[in-house]
């Protein structure tokens, strides 16, 4: 299975990338790791780099909508983690409960505010911090986008309301999958996960 | 703001509402066409058409406004431009300004069309007009500016403004901006000037 990572910019660095690399190959090292980006300095060598290309150019979390490009260079069974994922127990435990035919997204319980159901905000309950997929489908997700991106961009602040409210489908992790950090202080089960969700780009709560 | 083009806005953002509970639900589009006729954009495009309207000295020819959005600078340019031998056409890759220009703007002979503005054969132009190279990726805009024929004029408009998400081609200042136009020129650049909108800068470049 391809593991990949995505990092664009200056908010995380390629040793962040090298730590959540080594938190998860002590659960499993037969994985094959990328990591997608636009600066390989300082990553792990035992990390396969793929470029992000010049064109077209997208900035923060829109790179990580460019894995479902037909072009994107990986075949088969994908895992994708945001950089900031704390790894507390084995996240690959879970896999065979999976359909990677499907589109499979972390849930958000704990967004339990109404605002979350505002036509007008258009946030959503769901978050792209964990994604599974096989390379090669899902296709049309970037198609649509890339054939009128510059009112997607404006329209949505991220791939989490693009996927839901451009109406694409998709499955999502068990509850006891992931614990949230900002809301889940405390749990009555044993996360694989622990994760950040942030629509500030600039505010960095790693570690 | 012009009475009629504000009564028109607001007749088509009931539009989208009422689209919105009965079929494609897209109401985002009420704040993007706000934003489209709001006062920094209506400055910026009237500084455009007053500044080129001194340089291009003549009532004929026809202007294409790539990334022409809603349609207002290509509204504006014909306020300023009355004679109808002048031609105008809007193109924007995004179909819905293609079906909203011609809502807004019925009556101001302009062609509006639905496009990559890269595909269109620029050399029957008498200048070619961009508001929004801010959005445009620095490679596109190259081909845009080389397609056009090489006595047509070249209008061309970016910001400072890096915080948006769609802004992927803005620059600190307009002599860097004209630093980059200039090399894709023929002749040479004819203005280059900042409008200060408060929270940013817009940077116009004319050459030809």
């Amino acid at each position: 299975m391809n593991v990949i990572f995505v990092k664009w910019g200056t908010k995380y660095s390629s040793e962040d990338v090298n730590t959540l690399y080594n938190n998860l190959k002590k659960y499993n090292d037969k994985h094959t790791y990328y990591c997608y980006t636009d600066n390989s300095e300082g990553l792990d060598k035992h990390i396969d780099v793929i470029w992000i290309p010049s064109s077209p150019r997208l900035k923060k979390w829109w790179n990580k909508l460019r894995m479902f490009a037909q072009e994107f260079p990986i075949e088969g069974k994908c895992m994708f983690f945001d950089i900031d994922t704390v790894i507390k127990n084995d996240p690959f435990k879970i896999l065979d409960q999976i359909d990677f035919n499907k589109l499979t997204i972390l849930d958000c319980p704990w967004k339990t505010d109404p605002i979350y159901s505002r036509a007008t905000n258009y946030d959503v309950r769901i978050a792209s911090g964990v994604i599974t997929w096989t390379a090669g489908n899902h296709t049309e997700m970037w198609e649509n986008f890339i054939s009128n991106k510059d009112y997607f961009l404006r329209k949505y602040k991220g791939i989490d309301r693009y996927i839901v409210h451009e109406n694409y489908s998709y499955e999502t992790f068990p509850h006891t999958y992931i614990q949230s950090y900002k809301y889940q202080k405390e749990i009555d089960y044993e996360p694989a996960i622990m994760t950040y969700e942030e629509v500030n780009f600039e505010s960095r709560n790693i570690k | 703001m012009n009475q009629e083009i504000l009564n028109r806005t607001l007749k088509l953002i009931e539009e989208v509402y009422d689209e919105s509970m009965y079929g494609e639900n897209d109401i985002y589009r009420i704040k993007d066409l706000i934003h489209s006729v709001d006062t920094n954009h209506w400055k910026s495009k009237q500084w455009l058409v007053d500044e080129f309207y001194k340089l291009y000295d003549h009532n004929q020819g026809s202007f294409y406004v790539g990334g022409g959005w809603y349609g207002l600078l290509s509204y504006l340019i014909r306020n300023k431009w009355e004679d109808e031998s002048l031609n105008i056409t809007s193109g924007d890759i995004d179909p819905r300004c293609e079906e909203f220009g011609w809502k807004l703007f019925h009556n101001s002979d302009i062609n509006f069309v639905t496009e990559d503005m890269t595909l269109r054969d620029l050399s029957e132009y008498s200048a070619i007009i961009s508001t929004s190279c801010e959005h445009v990726e620095p490679e596109i805009l190259e081909k845009f500016i080389k397609s056009k024929d090489s006595n047509a004029w070249v209008v061309l408009q970016t910001n400072n403004y890096e915080e948006l998400d769609s802004h992927i081609n803005c620059y600190p200042d307009v002599m860097s901006f004209a630093n980059w136009v200039e090399p894709l020129l023929k002749e040479r650049i004819y203005f280059a000037g900042t409008l200060r909108l408060g929270d940013f800068d817009r940077f116009m470049v004319i050459g030809k």
